[in-house]
């Protein structure tokens, strides 16, 4: 399939790269599309439109002595969009579920999300439940300002400011949602487990790198190849990325450097 | 983005009005249009309490009404001198927009938070703004009162000549039958409306004037405009539409003046509402429940448009307003994420209040509502549409998208959601509003459409991933400096009601299918799932009777090995029984030998004693006899002795006596 041009290293240079469908869930505006931007192009975007339908992006990392290449869905987060989502989880064999450390409804969502997966998608699936937006409540000097800058002054600005202002500040960054909390519930549910700022890039990579470890890599080559032989000329109206991933589009223009992972 | 020249001084309610005194002789005509225009605002700007909203619009005291009856004469003769000097008309644009921005604090003050400083603009930036796009100051703008001169509209007798042979008039257009049947079943089905609205219109005529001659002023003098068809359109709508149907349509996919735009839209869509306005301003005041999301998207909307970018800006805080008051307008509907979308174009050409109708009239008349409720069902069957156009229209992308697995709903929902706004540039947004308003939202399906015929090429030389992005991003591009040709080429994409119809029906048999297979489905999955639980019972049952087998089976090997054990200790026992008889027979005759002869010697024996015995008797009876005689001898020898002894004492006697 792809050999020529296959810019992913020396090593790799003649396997081709194992193929990963993910797909983004969760509350509106926790940050998914963001996350993914990190991910992809390492980029953030302060005010990020909403995701309306869903959007596709790629990456590839390096894992050991593959190369693996993510193939992304990212879902809107709004309610409404829900029905939309079993098109994207149901072929997908990883899912990164997440929810804003600021907002505790968004666990509450992003747990049904969960047990919907649990119930309805590939039995197989690593699903990572992310916790997004930690720069917000990291480090209580660290506040931002509107411009999304790290506030310099901040240290002297907090013992200036104290109460009053200070109890406005804590209305905005105040985490509702306790790392051990979302964490034992993570641990219960057989789930990875996250905590990430799309805003720094703090923990982003890891998301990725740790579901590349977990996913069951030799499962994938030679099931997805079976698929492949299978569904070339299956059009049953569903989305199956095993149709569009035919060998052509990893050999080109796309190989354009992995990620650090 | 901090925007400084919008944050500087805060203004008072005093100066707010200075600003607006010296123009006198335009402004309070700017002023009174906007009131008047605006019908609910007149009335917020002012002390009196708004209508009530439970009365009729005709009923309502509406402000507009004096005006009415004076249309033109405060206002008319006065050309003021100052209107083409750049300068005045940004002092003028800035009073307006101040005013705007004072009618939403009036209805949010209310319920809201101390008004935040009221944003001044520098000159340069109001012109920059609008050249930029079309703000809500640029249309309300108007210092001018025009001399109308509609008698002498050729125009109109054009009009009145084509009226009598409406469906014969040929006028140069890109507009084929199909596209004229959506146009005219569109017309029909507002000539309703068309009556009600009749004659609140009646009352905006002078304004439309003004607007108008303000807008030829703005105009650059290369534009090709056609002000005096405009003209007549904004004075008569009703009576240049009856009479030549095919030119409004060719005219609006000419383009409508930017400076016109939010006028035009809202009557192709018949969208001033007063009584609409005043609810507007009710529901400002309640709360959404819908409002944290609501603002969560306001800094999400646009980012990059200026108007809507400032945090807490006026474009936002506008944006806020019209979302929350749909949410609450229509509870079914809420908030869904793309309403913003498509209520930022309206708020580009028209204040808020105006928006809320236009967006009321889109998600009612327009048939837009079933986007954005909670099934989307317009919206699936919109894409249903969409995908067997595209079929019939371009088979080869249809056929390239479908062996990529690429579905219509991954790309083009957000075309129909947003009307293309949430990524297409505006200026080519606008015009699709432009036609939106004339022909209805199915006129989405037209531009859709066009945009894959325009790239048929590219997009068959695209694989999933480049296609995908492009689909979303790339698809305008080729009509990023020629709108019209994204006009024209989606009037040449033939839709007519009548396909759509048959494809409506065809998507409802589908759905009709689905929906029995999903039933099927879901009757297969019961029954699996309560066999699933029987196998389960059954499963647990065998599983105990396993356990009982297995108990069974060990203890009746125990029991078995017990028995073997007994049954090697019973025949050792026997052996040893056998044993033991034997050996006790034999053991008897040796005691009965062993004791004969030792019998037989105490028999002897016993002889003996008994001869002996017969001896010692005998002996015996020779002893008793001895003793006998002896005893005998004895009491003879006894009688002498007393004799004796007597014969002592007597003598004794004899003695003693003597």
């Amino acid at each position: 399939m792809s050999q020529a041009n296959d810019a992913a290293g020396p090593t790799a240079s003649n396997m081709k790269p194992v193929q990963v469908k993910l797909v983004l869930l969760g509350e509106a505006a926790v940050g998914k599309s963001s996350l993914v931007l990190r991910f992809v192009n390492d980029e953030f975007q302060l005010n990020k439109e909403p995701t309306i339908g869903a959007a596709f992006l790629t990456q590839k990392c390096r894992l050991e002595d593959k190369v693996i290449k993510f193939e992304i869905w990212d879902t809107a987060g709004q309610e409404r969009f829900h029905s939309l989502a079993p098109m994207y989880y149901r072929n997908a064999q990883a899912a990164v579920i997440v929810y804003d450390v600021t907002k505790a409804s968004s666990l509450e969502k992003a747990k049904s999300w969960v047990k919907e997966l649990q119930r309805q998608a590939n039995p197989n699936i690593v699903i990572a439940l992310t916790g997004n937006k930690v720069d917000l409540v990291a480090n209580r000097k660290n506040r931002t300002n509107n411009d999304g800058e790290v506030d310099e002054d901040g240290e002297q600005d907090a013992q200036e400011i104290d109460d009053d202002e200070e109890d406005d500040e804590d209305y905005a960054i105040t985490r509702q949602v306790p790392t051990e909390e979302a964490s034992a519930y993570a641990q219960e549910s057989g789930l990875l487990f996250f905590e990430t700022s799309a805003k720094n890039g703090q923990g982003v990579a890891e998301v990725f790198t740790e579901i590349a470890k977990k996913i069951p890599l030799e499962h994938i080559l030679s099931s997805s190849r079976g698929a492949r032989a299978g569904g070339a000329n299956g059009s049953n109206g569903r989305v199956d990325l095993q149709n569009g991933a035919n060998g052509q589009r990893l050999g080109g223009q796309q190989e354009k450097g992995g990620c650090a992972c | 983005m901090n925007d400084v020249n919008l944050m500087d001084e805060p203004l008072t309610s005093e100066q707010r009005a200075s600003v607006v005194v010296p123009r006198t002789p335009v402004t309070p005509s700017a002023f009174g249009f906007t009131s008047n225009f605006f019908g609910g605002g007149a009335a917020r700007s002012q002390p009196t309490p708004p209508p009530p909203s439970s009365s009729q619009p005709q009923q309502v005291p509406l402000p507009a009404t004096p005006v009415q009856a004076t249309p033109s004469t405060p206002v008319a003769p006065t050309p003021p001198p100052k209107t083409n000097d750049n300068r005045s008309r940004s002092t003028s644009i800035s009073a307006f927009a101040s005013s705007i921005g004072a009618f939403a604090r009036g209805f949010s003050s209310q319920s809201q938070p101390p008004v935040p400083p009221m944003p001044t603009r520098t000159p340069s930036q109001i012109s920059q703004r609008t050249s930029n796009a079309p703000t809500p100051s640029t249309f309300v703008a108007f210092g001018q009162q025009q001399q109308q001169q509609q008698q002498q509209d050729p125009r109109n007798s054009l009009a009145n000549r084509s009226m009598t042979s409406a469906r014969a008039s040929t006028i140069s257009n890109a507009t084929n039958d199909s596209n004229m049947d959506m146009l005219l079943a569109r017309l029909e089905a507002q000539n309703e409306l068309l009556a009600q609205e009749s004659k609140r219109r009646a009352t905006t005529e002078s304004d439309m004037d003004r607007a108008l001659n303000h807008a030829k002023e703005e105009a650059a003098p290369g534009d090709d405009v056609d002000w005096d068809y405009w003209g007549a359109l904004m004075h008569d709508y009703n009576g240049v539409v009856k009479r030549n149907p095919k030119q409004l349509a060719t005219m609006i996919q000419r383009g409508v003046p930017s400076a016109l735009r939010g006028l035009i839209w809202q009557l192709l869509a018949k969208s001033k509402d007063s009584q609409l306005e005043s609810t507007f301003a009710e529901l400002l005041k309640s709360t959404s429940s819908h409002e944290k999301q609501i603002t969560r998207d306001m800094a999400r909307t646009f980012p990059n448009h200026e108007y809507f970018s400032t945090e807490g800006g006026v474009g936002q805080e506008a944006l806020f307003n019209v979302a929350k008051a749909y949410s609450l307008y229509d509870p079914e509907v809420g908030y869904c994420q793309g309403i913003s979308f498509i209520v930022g174009p309206l708020l580009l050409n028209m204040p808020e209040e105006e928006a809320f109708c236009m967006l009321v009239r889109m998600m009612q008349t327009y048939e837009m509502r079933g986007h954005y409720t909670p099934d989307m069902e317009k919206l699936q069957l919109r894409l249903y549409q969409f995908e067997q156009l595209m079929e019939e229209t371009v088979p080869m992308v249809f056929k390239h998208l479908r062996n990529q697995g690429i579905r219509s709903t991954m790309y083009a929902s957000q075309w129909f959601m947003t009307v293309f706004a949430y990524k297409f540039p505006l200026e080519l947004v606008f015009r699709v509003y432009d036609i939106l308003f004339v022909e209805g939202a199915d006129a989405l399906l037209r531009f859709a459409i066009a945009l894959l015929k325009m790239n048929h090429d590219r997009i068959l030389s695209l694989d999933f991933e480049v296609l995908i992005e492009f689909l979303k991003h790339g698809l305008f591009e080729p009509y990023m400096n020629d709108a019209g040709l994204f006009i024209r080429d989606a009037y040449d994409v033939k839709v007519t009601p009548k396909k759509l119809q048959q494809y409506a029906q065809k998507y409802q048999a589908l759905l009709q299918k689905q929906q029995a297979e999903l039933a099927a489905e879901e009757n297969l999955r019961e029954s699996n799932r309560q066999l699933s639980s029987q196998v389960r019972a059954l499963e647990g049952s065998l599983h105990q009777l396993n356990k009982e087998h297995v108990d069974l089976a060990k203890e009746l090997i125990t029991r078995k090995m017990e028995m073997a054990q007994l049954s090697d200790r019973n025949d050792v026992l026997e052996q040893k029984v056998s044993d033991l008889t034997r050996i006790v027979d034999s053991q008897g005759k040796e005691v009965e030998e062993q004791y004969k002869g030792e019998i037989e010697d105490v028999l002897r024996k016993n002889m003996e004693i008994l001869k002996k015995n017969e001896q010692l008797e005998d002996q015996l009876a020779y002893m008793e006899s001895l003793l006998v005689e002896t005893k005998m001898k004895y009491a003879e020898s006894e009688i002498e002795r007393d004799s004796l002894s007597r014969k002592l004492s007597d003598m004794r006697k004899a003695l003693g006596a003597m």
